[in-house]
């Protein structure tokens, strides 16, 4: 360093001082930030420990609880039982009504790739080596596949060993997703494992003590080769381990041999493929000979040799026959020609004493259950199914005592079923990895959700949920879905229990008069009426609102959550429709849109044309006037540069004259009432339009449909020629009727839903609302689907008023606006029991 | 600016101090670079998280001397002036195969090769390198070899590999990609196989009593994954014992990694490769560094959790897609925002060119810390990935990497912003000499010369 330089110590030790003084008096501030930061971390994420209830829970053992509590400590099942003392302090993972099942368990599923090494023995390879664990495996997790033994999968004698892992969880941890690091070396006897290619393996450093030299030809060609070879290299570990027991053993350590240490000591197996008997028994014997272990997997043939199965208590893995859209192979003739009965093979050895497990052809990893299932279709019970693709797998994997059942001490992993998957089939609706919800994966964990455990939920925008769950958030709906949903939040703050109901959206009646009493005395045609009289496009029915009447209530203790004040259809250019939403007694009702829609009492072409010739005067006015902004700001900036340019000239020359401004547009004249209907030529306001009978429906064509941009929707007679319904299905129009259309035909409704016409039932009075839920339910009585019944007070009003994106259906992101039923919607007997408005029960009914 | 040279009476002394040097001169270039030189330039980017408006750098052998918005200059020294030059610590390639036509040998196990003898000097790399802005670069075998062999630290720079040379055998390359023809398994039971074949070597060549032999190699439990694996006792061997030049000399190298004399660098091809690169550190106790592909980038938090790496260098490719396991769609990971938001210290390495220029942009080294920020890395962290962080990785980050005093005077001046599509690498100085002038830049220009017509 140059001595030269004098850098500025004394300042720089004065801000170093400032700020050490500085950091040590932030720095417990920050901790306690940290600290906050933490805690609040730990908060969001999903409990380690819980109370798991079940319906039904199959231990995997052989066992059925019925109902069932778990209890689990991180991860692991602390207790299992009927009944149990609950700790107050836990959460409550309730799913008392589906039925929980152990996580299944793959015994061999060819996930490391294949092993492409040309060596006929290579008892040191590892699956591990060549597995990912760090994949998310979702179709297997979805099928309910929480572990899975991995084999190095490829057609040579002995291929190295597998490995046991987890198929999801342990995020950021994941090599904790491994259960079992090596265990079961693979053999592969019969075809694909003879002839294998000569190996080249040059010395890497080649000396004259090591020269380059070719390998001979590998064995096996035969079979007695592949039984030579093995078990020559079961006698070389043998020899290997005794020498290296010894003390001070000279002995080099040779891989290969160390790891078949593991073998000959009785650690670890041998996981044969075979299928045909002969080189089952060969191996069976050499293993009996040897004192290995010793299963085998594939084994079609195995119940030829059952018995010698049973005695030497030789586990075999059988491949199910079950791939969608093949046929069994399956000689089924020779089953029966060496006694296996009608059992099927899984039957047979079954009763004959073998431990038998599952596996599914490696095309379709995730077909396990199905496999189980259809021995149970072959006629073994329901709980050796479900054993040999779970505990008996995981018994034969060495893992039994963590995973494949569900008991004390083990881990949490399981799968949870809407109804009893032995009984009805089915998906499972969500699987579990080491107690955390693997399945369907966390979108996010908002905080303050009530969840909501329905019977059936009627989303009415897709079919129906058996045992549907509500998740809701700040009065909006955050997610909606089979049981799932309740797993995705386990830090639900509130649960409400509605098991024993049927929830629908809250429903909407498109055409009310409701809680205007006093419109209904002053007609509003009387030119008297205080606001002017109806029949003009500034009325709106709203402002005659009694927001006490009681009549809301009446209306609103039957479901409908939101009404459209209509005002009668007078005149061509009736007035405003307002949506309000009733929010029980404590609450007056609230404005959901004003205007929501504009009512036209007849298609008047006249009136309609010269509303349209008002608009667009008013639109060529508008863009006269753009235009003259435009004009003066561009005047305003020649002048100032034109005055720039004289400035820097000097004060030479003439003043240019000013040219004169130019004029601006004169405003045409203005009607508030004409200018309430521009709306509908900019396509901003739908239209609703009366037709009393189809004579009317040429003129709404022509003389509004095709003109305006906006929605139409026809309030219309009670009949329809095939004509009107296919004009009506072309332009999208919505179609709104009054209970008298299904009074006068009760298959009109249908006629329209099978034409494929969407369509409202409305009951355009006051407190008449009160009674349309049964009216409908008459229809459908008489034949109108369920599904057109609820669309017809729920989602179809909605898209017809463009109020689909908050109600009319049960959504994510909509209004939490929920009825629970009794019984079906539109059952006969079915009571409302509770009404819920944005998040709040606004409604109950009195018991 | 005026410039008033401030009276000095230390100035003889300064001047000797210069001689004296040039007697102690050990390398070819930096004895060349012992006069004194200030820079100033409209702004330096020290790449320590600084920047100086109108400051100065003060040069002295090779080294920065002083560095700052006003400091004092000795009375003659010379002044060069770079009034809307941007100034930032030259670029530090830390895994790279520049120069090397042919980066794996075909041979699995060569620790004894060294790319010093690859390289080619003259190959168009190295003046690529510097009209990017590139003073350090770590050439290292390619991915494809077992155990590789021996990587070299040079400077883009000098007609002969020792003059570009900064640090020979800095390195030794380990791969755990597969080579052609192998799986992952065979490719890891012959990884463990070499150690323990180097192992008997070594225990061969010591004499011992009968009787006093020294141990086998056993075998160990790995502590993440719970595999037990052979694990050669390589504290048992005492290397005073083994007699003077019995050593093979194709083995010295290998032997040498054990030694820790030369640490390693373990290219992990995927995520679950860095829990082996973890066993190979463990089981031999050697020193290492972790490059690793796009796809590796899901080990983070395991990674994160070690704390004996020092910081990881990840491939050029800095996006990686995947599918959403919640939505089923193709989503885009943006690999340096995912690191550093995992805490990670990371260095990023760029596409080695195969032609004269490269069109993808992650051949520029700006082009990749603008990719980074891009992603939302901070500034400061984005530039430090192709300079300080890069430094640290090969282990120079005392000398290298940033503009501060006492390190080598490696900078690039750039004609204005950096990420400036107008902007070029104006000069580049490694040690206080100047290797790189765009007005000398006679490729660029004959290259060029076309479109500055408007053709």
């Amino acid at each position: 360093m140059s001595p030269l330089v004098v850098p500025n110590h004394k300042n720089k030790l004065k801000s170093l001082l400032l700020l050490l003084l500085f950091a040590l008096m932030v720095s417990p501030a920050v901790q306690a930030d940290d600290h906050k930061k933490k805690e609040k971390a730990k908060k969001k994420e999903a409990p380690k420990s819980y109370v798991l209830k079940a319906g039904r829970l199959y231990t995997g053992t052989g066992e059925l609880l019925e109902p069932a509590v778990v209890i689990v400590k991180d991860g692991k099942i602390t207790a299992i039982g009927k009944k149990l003392d609950l700790p107050k302090d836990l959460p409550v993972l309730d799913y008392s009504t589906q039925t929980i099942l152990p996580g299944f368990i793959a015994f061999n599923l060819p996930l490391a790739g294949r092993n492409s090494d040309a060596r006929s023995l290579s008892p040191e390879y590892l699956a591990l080596d060549a597995y990912d664990i760090f994949r998310e495996y979702n179709s297997l997790l979805r099928a309910g596949i929480t572990s899975a033994g991995i084999s190095t999968r490829s057609n040579r004698l002995l291929s190295g060993r597998g490995l046991v892992v987890k198929t999801g969880g342990a995020k950021g941890e994941e090599h904790k997703r491994i259960v079992r690091a090596a265990g079961g070396f693979e053999v592969q006897l019969g075809e694909p494992s003879k002839r294998p290619p000569s190996v080249y393996n040059p010395p890497v450093l080649a000396s004259p003590d090591d020269p380059f030299k070719v390998l001979p030809i590998q064995p096996p060609v035969s079979r007695a080769g592949a039984l030579h070879a093995l078990s020559e290299l079961m006698a070389m570990a043998k020899a290997y381990d005794a020498k290296r027991k010894e003390k001070g053993s000279k002995t080099s350590f040779e891989p290969g041999l160390e790891a078949l240490r593991d073998l000959v000591s009785g650690k670890d197996y041998l996981k044969v493929q075979a299928d045909r008997a002969i080189d089952i028994v060969a191996l069976a014997d050499l293993a009996h000979k040897n004192k290995v272990s010793v299963a085998f997997e594939g084994a079609r043939e195995a119940y030829r040799l059952r018995e010698l199965l049973a005695q030497r208590k030789i586990p075999v893995v059988l491949t199910g026959t079950f791939e969608p859209g093949k046929l069994s192979r399956e000689d089924l003739s020779q089953t029966t020609i060496y006694g296996a009965s009608q059992d099927g093979i899984v039957g047979t050895l079954l009763k004959a004493g073998v431990k038998v497990g599952l596996q599914t052809p490696s095309d379709s990893p995730d077909l396990l259950l199905f496999q189980a299932l259809d021995a149970v279709r072959l006629g073994i019970s329901t709980q050796d199914a479900l054993k040999t693709i779970t505990s008996t797998p995981a018994e034969i994997l060495g893992v039994q005592d963590r995973v494949g059942s569900l008991q004390k001490g083990k881990d949490a992993d399981f799968v949870v079923f809407e109804e009893d998957p032995f009984k009805t089939g089915g998906s499972p609706v969500a699987t579990f990895v080491s107690g955390k919800m693997v399945y369907p994966l966390l979108k996010d964990q908002p905080e303050d959700i009530t969840l909501i455990r329905c019977g059936i939920v009627y989303p009415v925008s897709s079919a129906p949920i058996h045992g549907g769950v509500i998740a809701l958030k700040d009065g909006k709906i955050h997610a909606v879905g089979n049981a799932a949903v309740l797993g995705m939040f386990p830090n639900a703050k509130k649960v409400i229990d509605a098991t024993d109901q049927v929830v629908i959206p809250g429903m909407i009646d498109a055409v009310s008069q409701l809680g205007v009493h006093s419109e209904r005395i002053f007609p509003t045609t009387s030119r008297n009426h205080p606001s002017g009289g109806g029949g003009r496009a500034t009325y709106r029915l709203y402002d005659a609102l009694d927001p006490k009447d009681p009549d809301l209530q009446v209306v609103g203790n039957v479901g409908f959550t939101t009404v459209l004040l209509t005002p009668d259809p007078v005149g061509s250019f009736s007035g405003q429709i307002t949506a309000i939403k009733i929010r029980g007694k404590d609450q007056d009702p609230k404005v959901v849109k004003d205007p929501v829609a504009f009512l036209m009492g007849s298609v008047s072409t006249s009136t309609l044309k010269s509303a349209q010739k008002y608009h667009e005067t008013w639109v060529k006015y508008e863009k006269a006037l753009e235009d003259h902004k435009k004009k003066l700001e561009k005047e305003a900036k020649e002048k100032k540069e034109k005055e720039k340019a004289q400035a820097e000239k000097g004060k030479e020359g003439k003043k240019p004259t000013p040219k004169p401004a130019a004029k601006a547009p004169t405003e045409p004249t203005r009607s508030k009432d004409m200018d309430v209907l521009r709306a509908i030529f900019t396509g901003k306001l739908p239209v609703l339009v009366n037709a009393r009978s189809e004579s009317y429906f040429k003129n709404i064509f022509v003389g509004l449909t095709d003109k305006v941009k906006t929605k139409v929707t026809i309030m219309g007679p009670s009949g329809l020629s095939s004509a009107s319904r296919d004009e009506l299905r072309r332009r999208k129009i919505g179609f709104l009727m009054h209970p008298s259309s299904i009074q006068n035909k009760a298959s009109f409704p249908q006629q329209l839903d099978s034409n494929g016409i969407p369509f409202g039932i409305v009951s355009g009075t006051s407190v008449g609302a009160r009674d349309l839920p049964f009216q409908i339910a008459y229809a459908v009585r008489e034949g109108l689907s369920e599904k057109a019944a609820l669309e017809a007070v729920t989602l179809a009003p909605a898209r017809f008023f463009g109020l689909d994106k908050n109600i009319g259906s049960i959504e994510d992101k909509k209004d939490a606006d929920l009825v629970f039923l009794s019984g079906r919607p539109f059952g006969l007997t079915t009571q409302v029991l509770r009404v819920m408005v944005d998040g709040k029960f606004v409604y109950q009914k009195e018991k | 600016m005026s410039f008033d040279p401030t009276k000095n009476i230390k100035i003889g002394l300064k001047h000797s101090l210069a001689l004296l040097t040039l007697f102690f001169a050990f390398s070819g270039f930096s004895a060349s670079a012992q006069e004194s030189l200030a820079i100033r330039a409209g702004k330096i980017i020290t790449g320590v998280g600084q920047e100086i408006k109108d400051g100065t750098i003060l040069i002295e052998q090779g080294k920065i001397v002083a560095i700052g918005k006003e400091i004092q200059l000795p009375a003659n020294v010379k002044v060069q002036r770079y009034p809307n030059g941007v100034i930032i610590p030259g670029f530090v390639f830390a895994h790279s195969q520049a120069g090397l036509r042919i980066s794996n040998e075909n041979l699995p196990v060569v620790p004894y090769i060294s790319v010093m003898d690859g390289i080619d000097p003259i190959s168009r790399n190295f003046p690529n390198l510097l009209r990017e802005g590139v003073t350090t670069v770590h050439v290292l075998p390619g991915n494809r070899t077992r155990i590789g062999g021996q990587g070299a630290i040079l400077r883009p720079y000098g007609k002969t590999v020792d003059e570009m040379l900064v640090k020979n055998a800095s390195a030794i390359k380990i791969s755990l990609a597969p080579g052609f023809g192998q799986s992952p398994m065979s490719h890891m039971a012959a990884m463990r196989n070499d150690f323990l074949s180097l192992y008997n070597y070594l225990k061969s060549l010591i004499p011992v009593e009968p009787g006093q032999e020294l141990p086998e190699a056993g075998t160990a439990v790995s502590s993440l994954t719970g595999l037990v694996r052979p694990a050669p006792k390589w504290s048992a061997i005492d290397y005073k014992k083994i007699p003077e030049g019995k050593i093979d000399a194709q083995r010295m190298p290998f032997v040498k990694l054990i030694k820790k004399e030369i640490p390693a660098v373990i290219y992990c091809s995927q995520a679950s490769d860095v829990l082996k690169a973890f066993e190979i550190m463990d089981t031999h106790g050697i020193k290492a560094r972790i490059v690793m592909s796009s796809s590796a980038y899901k080990a983070k938090d395991i990674l994160k959790k070690r704390k004996d790496l020092g910081p990881i260098v990840i491939s050029p490719n800095l996006e990686t897609t995947e599918i959403d396991p919640i939505t089923g769609k193709e989503k885009k990971i943006k690999i340096g925002k995912v690191l550093h938001d995992a805490g990670i210290e990371f260095a990023v390495e760029t596409v080695t060119p195969s032609g004269i220029f490269n069109l993808s942009g992650s051949y520029h080294p700006w082009f990749q810390v603008a990719t980074l920020i891009k992603q939302g890395v901070p500034k400061d962290v984005a530039l430090k990935a192709l300079t300080l962080t890069a430094a640290k990785a090969i282990g120079l980050d005392h000398r290298l990497g940033s503009l501060e005093k006492g390190k080598d005077a490696n900078f690039v001046i750039f004609s204005g912003d950096m990420f400036d599509v107008r902007t070029w690498v104006d000069h580049v100085f490694i040690e206080g000499r100047e290797v790189y002038a765009r007005s000398k830049d006679h490729e660029l220009q004959e290259l060029l010369k076309d479109k500055e017509k408007g053709n």
